[in-house]
């Protein structure tokens, strides 16, 4: 069951429940180590949202961070479509649908992981 | 009046062979002599052409080959334009994911060497090809050929000039030959890499186009002209795969082989049109520029590339409209060159 309050897609509160969902599931060790990433949406008036992800996996929304970490940034509409597993991270970077700030070599062992996000994530889009 | 004669002399397919004496009749008088064909020869009876016997040799063609398919290779060097379509299946190691890039291009050059007869040692030997430099006008047997081209017959060897093929959807480009040396050449030009079984002085891909037949003239030697079409053809490629999700490249030559086309034939012209090359060696282990050193991070799983039509003119950002500037990647060059005598 996921908590139904309404909340701003792809904003903090968002996103804390998506990081709720994260840690109660069974795949966040697949995310253990990445450290610090930051999520943007290139097409809509929300906030950067940094993401610590620690030695086991277990995320917490960091309130700002440094902006030296890799990004992700995609329109809504690719977010959405991320989300609902149309494209995988990896194809999406590929395809341009997803834009990568930073080392793809630092994301590579992630990048299943990062479809188990999208996974976790649906529900509450 | 031979004006008159002349002008009457407009034969026709028309023409029967009653028309025919009857023009020679007027022409000589009665006295002419009528030529044996003018007089019983109608466009109907025309006599089918002598069977002639059919050299025993012929008879040893293998199917799907026929008499029509043999012919000698061009004599001299020469380069081919042509269009093409790739594809590469890459699998990366860390994720255990696959991806699929395809490439299209109206660019691609290759040069061919004077046709040569191979004989056992020759695989080092190098032979003219019209390439620019900063490319070495040579091309010699690629290296860890297989075994089936070692043959004493005659063969082109080759060396790609220009490849330069971009995905529709995408950012990413497969570079070989001129556009590679251009854009990485501290990576192209170094001799310490490139090759497994021998080391290649740079990433310059050669290939072979050979002939399958391998006869004797009566004397029982083989001129390079002996033997030519049907032929066999394969490249070992070195390419840099640009993709935004990094830049790779391979040490171990990618060899990419004509097959048979819907007919069953191997190559009958050079270029071999329409044509088809896959993947023989897979899987190839593939670096990443930033770490050209490091271990490999992905495969090459299969790559095809084919075309069904010779290129007339090649687009204005490939060569020989253009080429790399030698003053501006001398220096890399150089560095690159000194790295592998280090």
């Amino acid at each position: 069951m996921t908590d139904s309050s309404p909340v701003d897609l792809f904003g903090p509160d968002w996103w804390d429940k998506v990081l709720a969902a994260w840690n109660a599931s069974g795949c966040r060790h697949s995310l253990g180590g990445f450290g610090l990433s930051s999520f943007r949406v290139s097409d809509m008036d929300v906030e950067r949202i940094w993401v610590y992800w620690d030695a086991e996996g277990n995320a917490s929304r960091e309130s700002a961070g440094a902006t030296d970490v890799p990004t992700f940034s995609a329109s809504r509409r690719d977010w959405l479509d991320f989300i609902d597993g149309r494209f995988t991270a990896t194809a999406g970077v590929l395809r341009r649908r997803l834009h990568l700030e930073g080392s793809f070599r630092q994301v590579l062992p992630y990048t299943k992981a990062f479809n188990n996000l999208a996974r976790v994530a649906r529900p509450f889009v | 009046m031979p004006c008159e004669r002349d002008r009457r002399w407009t034969l026709s397919t028309e023409v029967t062979a009653s028309d025919l004496k009857a023009l020679l009749v007027e022409l000589e008088g009665e006295e002419a002599v009528v030529p044996a064909f003018a007089a019983s020869v109608e466009p109907a009876a025309l006599p089918a052409l002598p069977q002639l016997d059919k050299p025993d040799w012929l008879s040893g063609i293998p199917r799907p080959y026929s008499w029509r398919d043999i012919a000698p290779f061009s004599p001299s060097s020469a380069v081919y334009f042509m269009d093409g379509y790739s594809d590469a299946r890459i699998r990366l190691r860390e994720s255990e994911e696959e991806i699929l890039l395809q490439f299209w291009d109206k660019n691609t050059s290759i040069a061919a060497s004077a046709p040569t007869v191979f004989a056992a040692g020759q695989e080092e030997v190098d032979h003219f090809t019209a390439v620019p430099p900063p490319l070495q006008p040579l091309a010699r047997f690629p290296e860890n050929t297989p075994d089936r081209y070692k043959r004493t017959t005659t063969y082109h060897a080759l060396q790609v000039i220009s490849m330069n093929m971009k995905a529709k959807d995408s950012d990413a480009r497969l570079l070989i030959g001129l556009p590679y040396a251009e854009k990485y050449p501290e990576l192209f030009f170094r001799t310490d890499i490139f090759g497994i079984d021998r080391r290649d002085e740079s990433a310059a891909s050669y290939g072979v186009v050979q002939s399958l037949t391998e006869f004797n003239e009566s004397g029982g030697h083989k001129s390079p002209y002996t033997n030519g079409f049907p032929a066999r053809s394969f490249f070992a490629i070195y390419h840099l795969i640009e993709t935004p999700i990094g830049a790779l490249f391979n040490k171990k030559a990618t060899q990419m082989e004509l097959q048979p086309s819907t007919d069953g034939k191997l190559a009958l012209k050079l270029p071999p049109l329409p044509f088809n090359y896959s993947l023989i060696n897979g899987p190839i282990p593939l670096f990443s520029v930033d770490e050209p050193d490091g271990q490999p991070i992905a495969d090459l799983l299969a790559a095809h590339h084919n075309d069904q039509a010779a290129a007339t003119v090649p687009t204005r950002d490939a060569w020989p409209w253009h080429g790399p500037s030698l003053e501006a990647i001398e220096p890399a060059i150089a560095s690159a060159r000194r790295r592998g005598n280090d």
